[in-house]
């Protein structure tokens, strides 16, 4: 049995540190893509009609298709599309969108959780749309939205553990890495699930926290 | 950019097909084998000792903290360790059981806590055993409580089993994967699998809603 | 010999003690009501006597069968006699009306499932409700499931019925309804101990009426002039 020497260590925190920069940039893109795309659904007007019919399929279809399928599509489209992209930004991408599906279904949901007589009573204020949103729409939605939000980040961390798929060395790889090395390999992977556990658990605690919180208020 | 060509993948469709039949199977089997340990952990939850108590939340806790991913490649690695030669395929099994026990727990904790009290009184009071109480009344009420978040996670599972790819098992996606490394079509392989998981996935959400009309209507 | 011959029982919850040294004699066929202010006992008294509470100490003498109230035995030797309808009826809404009553039939007593479904069709049929067999409790009125809690205790084949409030949740015309379906079967010789709210009916129905207050037994009156008793008519016209 081999040691686990400094090297292996420096390999551990390098991997870990991918794992942090995927779920971080992932869910950001995630976050913004959401938005959008409820947003889009909620947009009135026939004007918006195509707009608010894709961005529902879109919802609909990518939370239907595991994350492995959709990171091979994001990998295989930009190699033939010739775009020189790293892997990292492959699993990025990937990432980001599947969150987006998840997220606009969040935010769509807490945004029409807001009761119709508020919407109509700003309205018969003469609050002007914006005004509407920031003052009566969004603050009501946002107790709903941002607790499940939190929860899900967690999803999207244990979703980072595909990306080695496509050739990124984060944590899991770094796991079956230092395992096919010879070193220890149930210590090996303790280490990996406790590293992941360590990222993950304070989310699910904010999240349940945010929840128990936010409702009281 | 080169045009896709999806006459190929489409000429090996029965072999994808095949791929969701494993599919089907390996989600089927681990969540049946996962409900059945889920049921064990929540009655740990609900009645059981201190310790039973504590064990069954810190293992929902870490099994739903963790990459499922992770917890495979453990147990694949691991089995052998232990002198457990299985196969690839009993490996995910075991891998995907364990993880579904540790959120269906969950899912069935729930499910317990909003059985009405009455009703554990009112079976005792007709003279059935803690077990038939179990059996008969409360875990068939949960079920039904938590029928459609119970569905929602066999979704879930569906699209988790793709992870059985990448330990050689010919589930949809390794099969998706044979089919591009002798087409050399993988885009359009890869386009296809995707449509026919959302297929299969509306296919199971349509039968769901089905089997709920039945069921309530039957009532 | 009374049928039913409970003695020195209490029932303690932390230091509290919900029931102190209550005893109560019975006979076979007799009609008893329970009355008293809320929080006297009347409850905890119903669920001792099925076993769902635990006692401190505790004897009773059913049908000459001694059965130690403290013993881990003792609900299933309760259970085997009593049958209990409770105030919110405890009907079980994930199945039918017809399972509800065949549950315990075929799977506690192990009767075979056709027969027994017979049994409880017959029984729905007899309180007027033969329609409602395939249908979940939750569906029916307030008289309606009143009615199937009974056939449900009813299934299990008791000698001893007890019912929580059995009036409370019904119309005055109901209320009748219950009562007169109350009286048939203790002329069967069913033995009925009933929580009752519904002085009126009390008055006209008891054969024998226990006054509860703060976990004991106040004062019993028994026969046409239960009623009469003087701390009981005084609790009595103060609820009317
Ligand atoms: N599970 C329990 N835990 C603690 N105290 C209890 C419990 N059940 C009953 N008690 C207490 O025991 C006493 C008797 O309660 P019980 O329900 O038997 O009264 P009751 O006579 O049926 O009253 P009501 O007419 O309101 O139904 C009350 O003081 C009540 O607070
Ligand atoms: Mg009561």
């Amino acid at each position: 049995m081999i040691a686990f020497s400094h090297y292996d260590a420096a390999l551990l925190a390098r991997a870990l540190w991918m794992t942090v920069v995927l779920s971080v940039a992932g869910g950001l893109a995630g976050l913004a893509g959401g938005t959008a795309l409820a947003c889009l659904r909620m947009a009135r007007g026939r004007l918006f009609a195509p707009l608010r019919f894709l961005a529902a399929g879109y919802v609909q279809v990518v939370r239907r298709v595991p994350f492995i399928v959709t990171l091979y599509i994001v990998f295989f489209l930009t190699g033939m599309a010739g775009l020189d992209v790293s892997e990292v930004t492959v699993a990025i991408w990937a990432i980001g969108l599947i969150a987006a599906g998840y997220i606009a279904e969040i935010v769509h949901g807490g945004l029409r959780s807001v009761p119709a007589d508020q919407i109509e009573a700003a309205v018969t204020l003469n609050l002007p749309l914006l005004a509407r949103w920031r003052h009566v729409i969004v603050p009501q939605a946002l107790p709903v939205i941002v607790p499940p939000t939190v929860g899900y980040l967690v999803l999207f961390i244990k979703d980072t553990a595909l990306a080695s798929q496509v050739g990124v060395l984060e944590l899991n790889q770094a796991g079956v890495i230092l395992s096919n090395r010879g070193l220890p390999t149930m210590q090996v992977f303790l280490a990996v699930l406790g590293l992941y556990f360590a990222l993950s658990y304070p989310l699910t605690r904010l999240s349940r926290m945010l929840e128990k919180r936010l409702a009281l208020s | 950019m080169t045009a896709l060509h999806f006459q190929p993948v489409l000429q090996r469709l029965p072999f994808l097909l095949g791929g969701v039949a494993t599919t089907v199977l390996l989600s089927v089997a681990s969540f049946g084998a996962g409900l059945f340990l889920a049921g064990g952990l929540a009655v740990l939850r609900a009645e059981g000792p201190k310790a039973g108590r504590r064990f069954g939340t810190i293992y929902s806790t870490i099994m739903t903290n963790t990459p499922q991913l992770s917890q495979i490649f453990a147990i694949f690695y691991c089995l052998p360790l232990l002198g457990v030669i299985v196969s690839p395929f009993a490996s995910v099994f075991i891998g995907m059981a364990l993880n579904a026990a540790a959120y269906l727990a969950d899912i069935l904790t729930t499910g317990l806590g909003r059985v009405p009290p009455l009703y554990h009184d009112a079976a005792a009071s007709l003279g059935l055993t803690r077990r038939q109480a179990y059996m008969r009344v409360i875990f068939p009420h949960a079920l039904q409580t938590m029928a459609p978040a119970l569905a929602n996670h066999f979704q879930i599972m569906i699209l988790g089993s793709s992870m059985a790819s990448i330990f050689g098992v010919e589930d949809l996606t390794g099969r998706a994967y044979d089919v591009g490394s002798t087409t050399f079509r993988i885009l359009e392989v890869m386009l296809v699998t995707g449509v026919l998981y959302a297929l299969l996935s509306i296919a199971l959400t349509g039968l769901f809603a089905l089997g709920r009309r039945l069921f309530e209507g039957a009532a | 010999m009374p049928y039913l011959d409970l003695r020195g029982v209490t029932v303690r919850q932390d230091t509290h003690e919900i029931l102190r040294d209550v005893g109560l004699q019975v006979g076979r066929g007799e009609i008893v009501s329970l009355i008293g202010p809320s929080g006297s006992g009347k409850s905890t008294l119903l669920r001792t006597l099925i076993g769902l509470q635990p006692v401190v100490s505790g004897s009773l003498t059913l049908d000459g069968v001694a059965i130690d109230m403290t013993a881990a035995s003792a609900p299933r030797a309760l259970r085997a006699r009593a049958a209990i309808v409770f105030q919110q009826f405890g009907l079980f809404d994930h199945m039918s009306v017809l399972r509800n009553l065949t549950l315990a039939p075929t799977v506690v007593a192990g009767r075979p499932r056709a027969e027994v479904e017979e049994a409880a069709r017959h029984r729905l049929r007899m309180l007027g409700l033969a329609d409602k067999a395939e249908i979940r409790p939750s569906r029916l009125s307030g008289g309606q499931k009143q009615r199937v809690a009974i056939a449900r205790a009813l299934m299990t084949q008791p000698d001893l019925l007890l019912l929580d409030e059995p009036t409370s949740a019904l119309d005055p015309r109901l209320v009748s309804e219950v009562t007169a379906l109350l009286r048939d079967l203790a002329r069967a010789g069913m033995t009925i101990i009933q929580v009752s709210h519904g002085m009126e009916s009390v008055a006209a129905l008891s054969d024998r009426i226990v006054l509860l207050e703060d976990g004991r037994v106040r004062a019993v009156g028994a026969g046409a002039r239960a009623a009469a008793e003087p701390s009981i008519a005084a609790f009595m016209n103060a609820h009317r």
